[in-house]
């Protein structure tokens, strides 16, 4: 579903991703993780052309999205992004934030997307906030919302950009239990996050990143377990206990 | 004043005239006033209001779009473009309003827009002059908005223009009302420096004698002087009372693009 070809990226002198290659199949959960400054946000970025790599390739579904320079928006829609930060638009009620896309990009009618938009808050549990603003909920139930803007745009695969760790964390779970939800029903994921117990029951494969590149891949039971690497290991055992 | 079964239409009926009553009524108590202590020049007081508020009207506006785009433009970060701008807006802020107004008397007969032009000189002059502080009042706006609003608006697919038209504009203007009513009030008083245009002077033509100019002609063509306060005093009333309806309209649009539960302060 997506494959990352070599990619690499400087801002200014800095090399922060050093030719990074992995693939996704379709309906699988990687999660990234690695010290922070490693590169994970930038490489998820990279995934949907937030972030422009100058070198390599990325592939979703078979189509390669880098190079692309007509209809990026198109491309970039196939992929949903959850920020650290939810960036729900302030100024749109919770359903407003999940049929915008679907009205001004996809050009469906305001009913047909109310009725979408309703079914997704009902999934992320929180159809009775439709009417509610961003700045009258609380960061899990922001966080809830973004999920269900991602998803309104029937996306191939969602990138998840640390999507807890601005939360508090008695609100964590809910988010966590959504995400879960969305990986049991087959979605394609990308996920940065250090939430042990998520990425030890979901996660397919793990991807440890450091200083730019990955330094090592495996099931959750082999990065954790028997890591290779002592950085892997000095980090594993840092956020383990 | 709450009526018990008001329709959605008539709601906005009632929220339009609560808005601008205040204005209409200064306005109306001006014009009765003038009809009253001037009858004889009643029209010509009515033609300096509208002049007045057509001068404002044309200027303001100028300054917006010119505002608009410069605020974007500086906020771009792009070096080449937000440089050559700041020079506009620091030239034409360290500029008094009336030396501008003045060189645009001199200067724009030179370039082929005669005295019958008059008009349009101050409103190049107001207008151009107005765009840097709106610039400013964008630039605001603009930088207020995270880049996270960006990021989401193009990954649910939006293009440049769709995310600067759904999702950057409407959050610009929660915030950049206020001040643009704060300039926009300004520039309806600075309409007065345009008395120096000579073509509303020497035309002789009612229609284009903004309202300070009809104001102190009244005042030249009495010799009592105790009408000469009462004769400012109604310029006076007559431009609160404009004020006052821009005012309104901004409270109008606040009030549209208000968003629940943001902001520490509800006005």
């Amino acid at each position: 579903m997506i494959e990352v070809r070599d990619v690499h990226k400087w801002f200014g002198d800095l090399h922060v991703i050093k030719g990074v290659s992995f693939t996704v199949e379709k309906g699988q959960v990687v999660v990234i993780i690695g010290p922070s400054g490693s590169g994970k946000s930038t490489l998820l970025r990279c995934i949907n052309r937030l972030v422009e790599p100058d070198q390599g390739q990325v592939f979703v579904d078979g189509v390669e999205i880098t190079g692309v320079r007509k209809g990026v928006e198109k491309l970039r829609s196939q992929v949903g992004m959850v920020f650290q930060n939810f960036n729900l638009f302030t100024h749109l009620t919770a359903l407003d934030n999940v049929c915008l896309g679907l009205t001004k990009v996809k050009g469906v009618s305001a009913s047909r997307a109310r009725e979408r938009g309703n079914a997704l808050l009902e999934k992320v549990g929180l159809r009775d906030r439709a009417g509610h603003y961003p700045a009258q909920l609380s960061g899990g139930q922001q966080q809830r919302v973004a999920i269900a803007r991602a998803l309104a745009m029937d996306p191939k695969a969602v990138l998840f950009d640390e999507p807890t760790s601005a939360l508090d964390p008695e609100l964590i779970g809910e988010v966590l239990d959504v995400m879960t939800k969305l990986a049991l029903e087959g979605m394609t994921m990308v996920v940065v996050s250090h939430e042990m117990g998520f990425v030890r029951s979901v996660a397919n494969r793990v991807l440890f990143m450091a200083d730019g590149a990955v330094l090592e891949e495996g099931t959750p039971e082999e990065v954790f377990r028997s890591p290779k690497h002592d950085r892997t290991r000095e980090f594993t055992s840092r956020i383990l206990t | 004043m709450r009526l018990p079964q008001a329709g959605p239409r008539a709601q906005v009926a009632l929220r339009v005239l609560r808005t601008f009553a205040p204005g209409l009524i200064v306005l109306a108590g001006a014009f009765v006033a003038i009809a009253i202590l001037f009858p004889l020049s009643v029209a010509f007081w009515s033609a300096g209001a509208a002049n007045t508020f057509i001068l404002f009207l044309g200027s303001s506006s100028l300054g917006l779009l010119i505002g608009f785009f410069v605020g974007w433009g500086r906020s771009s970060g792009i070096r080449w473009v937000s440089w050559p701008l700041l020079a506009y807006v620091e030239g034409f802020r360290g500029i008094p309003r009336i030396v501008i107004v003045l060189t645009a008397v001199v200067f724009f007969p030179r370039i082929g827009l005669g005295i019958e032009w008059a008009v349009l000189w101050g409103i190049l002059a107001l207008g151009v002059s107005s765009g840097a502080y709106q610039a400013e009042v964008f630039r605001a706006g603009f930088q207020s908005i995270p880049r996270g609003q960006i990021e989401a608006a193009v990954s649910v697919g939006m293009n440049r223009w769709r995310s600067m038209r759904y999702v950057i504009l409407p959050q610009v203007m929660r915030t950049v009302l206020p001040p643009l009513g704060n300039e926009w009030i300004v520039v309806l008083k600075d309409t007065s420096l345009l008395i120096v245009l000579p073509g509303f002077a020497r035309l002789r033509i009612p229609d284009v004698i903004e309202l300070t100019k009809v104001a102190q002609t009244l005042q030249g063509n009495t010799f009592d002087i105790t009408q000469w306060p009462i004769i400012f005093a109604a310029a006076a009333a007559v431009y609160l009372a404009m004020t006052l309806l821009i005012s309104g309209l901004i409270r109008f649009a606040e009030n549209r693009y208000k968003v629940p539960g943001l902001g520490v302060m509800q006005a």
